[in-house]
């Protein structure tokens, strides 16, 4: 069987999902066998922009090198993951984003004049048109080990959507927010971890993003006034789901 | 001038030679890694919001940089952490280290010993010690999930301690499966340990850790450089000097007198290796490896080293373990000082943060110096004294990719970095 050509490759990100790209790599032994690397620079030394199946993207889009090795990339493959919060979304350092970016820069650096980024920053699919997308931060290994198991095989993915109350419902896991008051983003927010924040007797934070399939605007609004009786601020809220659903976040409230 | 992307390291960076005459005169180690600006997301939030933000610094070593945080605003509002709560945090900690280091030592370090160039490749050429190392690995991964909820950003852990207590029998699970994989380390360490490719020449380097006197340091209040006095971090920004280069994304730091110092693996073991246990001193001494390694490429020995001993730590942890409830961590004190900091000894070295908090709790401003930063200088010290007056040829770039890698450089966490006030 010919094997499946892969280029994964690091935008604006932390490498927490290229970890999870590490686990699925190895965590079935016949896996590798069936997959050439042409491109992951964090774990071989031949390197190589050509034609690929499949590139995996991990990272948002923040500088203008960025944008134009994404339509690079986007070039050279036949589909293309956007892989973890970020790529899908943008990730936390959306938080930096509609703030004047001068001050921004001065925070971190002595000489601001040396640094080079965008205003914005951006999700993968808002540059380049994207096949798959898996969110998490980090991504769930195990569902991407699943996607590639599948696309060696000449598969696809079947994408289901659902909210993370439903995983703990099939967990048994009790709803945090009912059992104790905490507050929870579970109902508005994507599955896919498993309930790991209600497992450990804490609310959901978002880090799988909002899902614009599973609420609109008016339901979001609702559901943030509900969550203020728990004690949390507005700005406080509307700052997690920027962090970990920026792209979401947008096409759902003007910013 | 000659520039060499540098591969199996995290994230994304170059090395540049600069010639003279076709002789190397000069190095640049780049940081192209693109910024996130860390110190100013964290602006505006909450205390309590912070370790789960600065835990996306870094992929490889989140327990840290959260715990970090953590540390430094219980230390502000006069936190005291319950003692099994923070055994159980020091235990993410320690996974979190043998899954940093064990990545390093078989999947990124050992292909330069053996002249091999990707995963793929010791896959095929030794799949025992391979597999071995992987089944490490993986066992790593389900003592964060077991400990800390994931292999990355693990989500249990807040300022004040944890969220909750795995339960007993998944503990009791991976304590089972401890032994196995003890065996399994130890064949891939014989293995790396036995390698006559491991250079002897001697480097002459300057080192820093955490310092706390009674042992082998992951976590404590003050620094040690060399065999000087231990220094608290509360004068740490003043300890060392940070530097800006065009070319990098990433600032550097030296100590006061303008040297550059090593941080990480190499550094603790060469300060502190007395207080490892005597298992893993004896381990070592059947390789004739005693109390000072010489130089960077036995930064491995220092990894193997340390993987030993968190591995017999985290035994001694699993076995002791009681399930129990969570306590709610009161402050002891009604006024919280407005500036506090903590370090860490991450998988690469000691790692620094400060918060500045307003008078709601939010952080005002901040300063995170992070291992990597630290040892950016040393490494174009080292790649400079290593090639000086050589031919500038893929040779050399060769040669200082592989002193880049020993230093198991987190580039993502080098991007960012102090807050200028």
């Amino acid at each position: 069987m010919r094997k499946l050509d892969l280029a994964i490759v690091k935008l604006a990100s932390c490498s927490g999902c290229l970890n999870e790209v590490l686990y699925s790599l190895v965590s079935r032994q016949e896996l590798l066998k069936h997959l050439d690397i042409l491109y992951f620079t964090e774990f071989q030394d031949l390197n190589d922009v050509k034609e690929v199946d499949l590139a995996i993207v991990e990272g948002s889009v923040a500088t203008s090198e960025h944008e134009e090795f994404l339509k690079l990339v986007r070039e050279k493959s036949r589909l293309v993951l956007a892989l973890g919060t970020c790529a899908v979304y943008g990730g936390v350092q959306s938080l930096r984003v509609g703030e004047d970016l001068r001050k921004v820069v001065e925070a971190s650096y002595p000489n601001p004049s040396f640094i080079e980024v965008l205003p914005d920053v951006k999700s993968v699919d808002s540059v380049v048109s994207v096949d798959y997308k898996l969110p998490g931060c980090p991504v769930n290994g195990e569902s991407l080990a699943r996607l590639l198991v599948k696309l060696a095989l000449g598969g696809s993915e079947t994408p289901i959507v659902e909210n993370l109350c439903s995983e703990c419902k099939r967990r048994g896991v009790f709803c945090v927010t009912v059992l104790s008051g905490k507050p929870c983003l579970g109902p508005v927010v994507m599955a896919g971890c498993g309930a790991l924040c209600p497992s450990f007797g804490r609310g959901c934070y978002g880090c799988y993003g909002l899902s614009t399939l599973v609420v609109d605007r008016e339901r979001l609004e609702e559901f943030l006034k509900t969550l203020e009786k728990f004690g949390v601020g507005r700005d406080d809220l509307v700052a997690l789901l920027k962090a970990y659903s920026y792209s979401s976040l947008s096409k759902l409230i003007a910013r | 001038m000659l520039a060499g992307l540098l591969t199996r390291v995290e994230g994304e960076g170059q090395v540049v030679l600069k010639s003279f005459n076709g002789v190397v005169s000069g190095v640049e180690v780049r940081v192209s890694e693109a910024p996130r600006f860390f110190e100013y997301i964290v602006r505006g939030r909450r205390y309590s919001e912070v370790p789960d933000l600065t835990s996306r610094i870094c992929g490889l070593c989140g327990v840290s940089y959260a715990l970090t945080a953590s540390k430094a605003f219980e230390s502000c509002l006069s936190i005291d952490v319950a003692e099994d709560e923070e055994r159980l945090r020091l235990a993410m900690l320690a996974a979190e280290r043998v899954k940093s280091h064990m990545i390093h030592i078989a999947l990124l370090h050992l292909p330069d010993f053996l002249e091999l160039r990707s995963l793929k490749e010791l896959a095929e050429s030794y799949p025992h010690i391979y597999s071995k190392s992987v089944e490490v690995v993986l066992w790593s991964r389900k003592a964060m999930e077991v400990l800390g909820g994931r292999f990355h950003n693990v989500l249990n852990l807040r300022v004040g301690g944890v969220y909750g207590f795995p339960e007993t029998s998944k503990v009791e699970a991976l304590r089972r499966e401890l032994p196995k994989v003890l065996d399994n380390f130890l064949d891939v360490a014989r293995f790396v340990l036995s390698l006559g490719s491991i250079p002897t020449e001697v480097h002459e380097l300057r080192y820093m850790a955490v310092s706390n006197g009674t042992g082998y340091p992951w976590v404590g209040g003050s620094v040690v450089a060399d065999k000087g006095s231990p220094v608290s971090i509360e004068v740490f920004e003043n300890f060392v000097l940070a530097e800006q280069a065009r070319y990098s994304n990433a600032l550097r730091y030296r100590l006061a007198p303008g040297e550059s110092y090593v941080v990480g693996p190499l550094a603790r073991y060469n300060l502190h290796s007395r207080f490892l246990r005597r298992e893993v001193r004896e381990f070592l001494s059947e390789f004739g490896y005693g109390e000072n390694l010489r130089n960077l490429y036995q930064s491995v020995v220092a990894r193997i080293a340390e993987t030993h001993q968190t591995l017999l730590e985290l035994e001694e942890f699993l076995s002791e373990y009681r399930e129990r409830s969570v306590s709610e961590a009161r402050p002891r004190s009604a006024t919280p000082r407005s500036t506090c900091a903590a370090v860490t000894e991450a998988p690469r070295g000691v790692l620094y943060h400060r918060y500045d908090l307003d008078s709601d709790l939010r952080v005002r401003s901040s300063n995170i110096i992070t291992p990597t930063a630290q040892n950016l200088a040393s490494m174009e010290d080292a790649i400079l004294s290593k090639l000086s007056g050589s031919s500038a040829d893929g040779r050399a770039i060769e040669i200082a990719k592989k002193i880049v890698r020993c230093y198991d450089p987190c580039i993502s966490c080098s991007v960012h970095i102090i807050q200028v006030t």
